[in-house]
């Protein structure tokens, strides 16, 4: 199998520093302020000298995964307190201190993200059994692309395809 | 003109998907990270096929738990999926962060303070003065102050910690399929990914918020949750058992969280509060009696030797200091 790297944070660490100019490139055309990417870079830097364990095959690419995961967690958050504060506060909330407290739960929130679950489902059912499986096998349990093929007995190049054509077989399903 | 834009928008969005597949297929290296830059430098309509595409993956990664348990349900078919998978730092892969913490358990075994449908929680206790730090297998982390315990157990619905008496400050890794809930006394504390210090100590539940949001409840005798409260960043809530009333001001969050750097910062707090922290630092218990347990302190107590700590407190409150062997006892001075 391909390289290994002991997993010391200094090794990440000096990868870190060594790229730390491509991302803060890279996050500030994502997301469109050189302050919000340096924040990011900031906080990918809390990561790497946290507690990061396991062999990394491929430090660099594990960045900006790092990174994009911790853009795409606050993303979904400001999304939900959109989504919360217009649905939930104003009906249901008292305010104690000057601060507003909430009284129930968002029943909205899980009711819509109940639906969605449901139609992610539908649209995965609409797929071919090979192409279903090996999206269950690499999005869902976590395997990589020689791993499902591995499981599946294809090429890889069988897999790309499948999870090409899965995904966008739901992008037209959930998000025409 | 218009004729092309459909398929064109078709061909872009199957280039975005194309290099979603490349980036996450495990094989990608930092020169197609940055390949994936210049496609999305050129043209505006590239970078918002691509978030689009993006946050459905996400997305579904969010859901993978419950996708994977409709979909088996639906075809169970023969599953060749490892149930341990070797470790690979994934970081958005629910699977494997369920292997791990599930490897964590069997491995901590221990006698819990609370049973969980799988896996079993792992007890962590700390002597006066001592801290520690506890990294746990979502990427989360504890720190657990001074004389304190607490127990941490993992299950596929929800991360759980029990505190018994104790102050811990937690910085929760986001993960919204499976919350992560403290229950303290009757209390529930709920968040999905933030940064908080939670002091549970006779009967009080002090809950500091640095980042995110927080929310508390109180549980009731048949399991239902009343008095639901969100606590915002740079503010902190009070509650104190067998009291309706709840407490929330705001506050500097760094104060809450001084311990860990061997300080305590106070603003105008009773004596017994600060005894109570003090109590958590130093091996020596102290007992603060009387009217003196309600004088008023506001300061910074530099955590260096128990001696030394007691007689800057006399410096600046009327109090005398009573030493035994085995306790101090603070009286108001006469």
């Amino acid at each position: 199998m391909g390289r290994s790297q002991e997993p010391e944070a200094s090794a990440l660490l000096a990868v870190y520093l060594e790229r730390r100019e491509d991302l803060r490139r890279y996050f500030t055309l994502r997301l469109g302020s050189a302050e919000a990417a340096e924040d990011l870079v900031q906080d990918i830097y809390f990561k790497v000298i946290g507690d990061i364990q396991g062999e990394i095959a491929n430090p660099a690419a594990f960045l900006y995964r790092l990174g994009s995961n911790l853009m795409l967690d606050r993303l979904k958050q400001q999304r939900r307190a959109l989504a919360r504060d217009r649905g939930w506060v104003d009906a249901r909330s008292t305010t104690l201190a000057g601060e507003e407290v909430a009284d129930a739960p968002p029943a909205d929130e899980a009711l819509a993200s109940r639906q969605r679950l449901e139609r992610m489902l539908t649209a995965l059912e609409e797929l071919t059994p090979a192409c279903r499986r090996a999206f269950r096998l690499h999005k869902l349990d976590g395997l990589s692309h020689a791993e499902t093929a591995a499981a599946m007995g294809v090429s890889k190049s069988t897999i790309e395809k499948h999870i090409s054509a899965a995904l966008k077989h739901l992008l037209k399903r959930l998000d025409p | 003109m218009t004729e092309d834009r459909p398929k064109r928008g078709e061909e872009r969005e199957e280039q975005a998907v194309a290099w979603l597949v490349r980036l996450n297929s495990g094989e990608a290296g930092a020169d197609d990270w940055r390949a994936l830059e210049d496609w999305l430098a050129a043209d505006p309509a590239n970078l918002a096929a691509y978030e689009r595409v993006e946050m459905l993956w996400a997305d579904l990664g969010d859901e993978a738990e419950d996708l994977r348990r409709s979909l088996d349900a639906a075809d169970p078919g023969p599953t060749v999926v490892p149930l341990v998978r070797p470790q690979r730092p994934a970081p958005r892969a629910p699977a494997l962060r369920w292997a791990a913490a599930a490897a964590l358990a069997i491995v901590a075994g221990g006698a819990g303070l609370f049973a969980y449908v799988h896996g079993r929680p792992t007890d962590y206790r700390t002597a006066p003065g001592q801290i520690q730090h506890i990294a746990l297998a979502d990427g989360s982390r504890i720190d657990l102050n001074g004389a304190s315990r607490l127990a941490v157990g993992f299950d596929r619905a929800a991360r759980r910690v029990k505190m018994d008496d104790a102050e811990a400050s937690f910085d929760v890794t986001k993960d919204p399929s499976r919350p992560f809930l403290i229950s303290a006394g009757a209390q529930r504390i709920r968040v999905v990914g933030t940064a908080f210090d939670v002091i549970h100590h006779g009967g009080e539940l002090v809950v500091t918020v640095r980042r995110g949001v927080v929310e508390v409840a109180r549980s009731g005798e048949g399991g239902q949750v009343s008095d639901v409260a969100r606590v915002p960043a740079g503010f902190q809530l009070v509650r104190r058992a067998g009291e309706a009333g709840t407490v929330i001001r705001a506050v500097d969050p760094d104060e809450a969280f001084a311990w860990r750097e061997g300080r305590l910062i106070y603003h105008d707090r009773s004596l017994a509060a600060v005894v109570g922290d003090l109590n958590r630092a130093f091996p020596v218990p102290i007992e603060v009696q009387g009217p003196a347990r309600d004088l008023r302190f506001s300061g910074v107590l530099v955590l260096d030797d128990e001696t030394a700590v007691i007689r800057r407190l006399q410096a600046f409150l009327p109090v005398d200091a009573h030493r035994s062997q085995d306790e101090i006892v603070l009286n108001s001075r006469p």
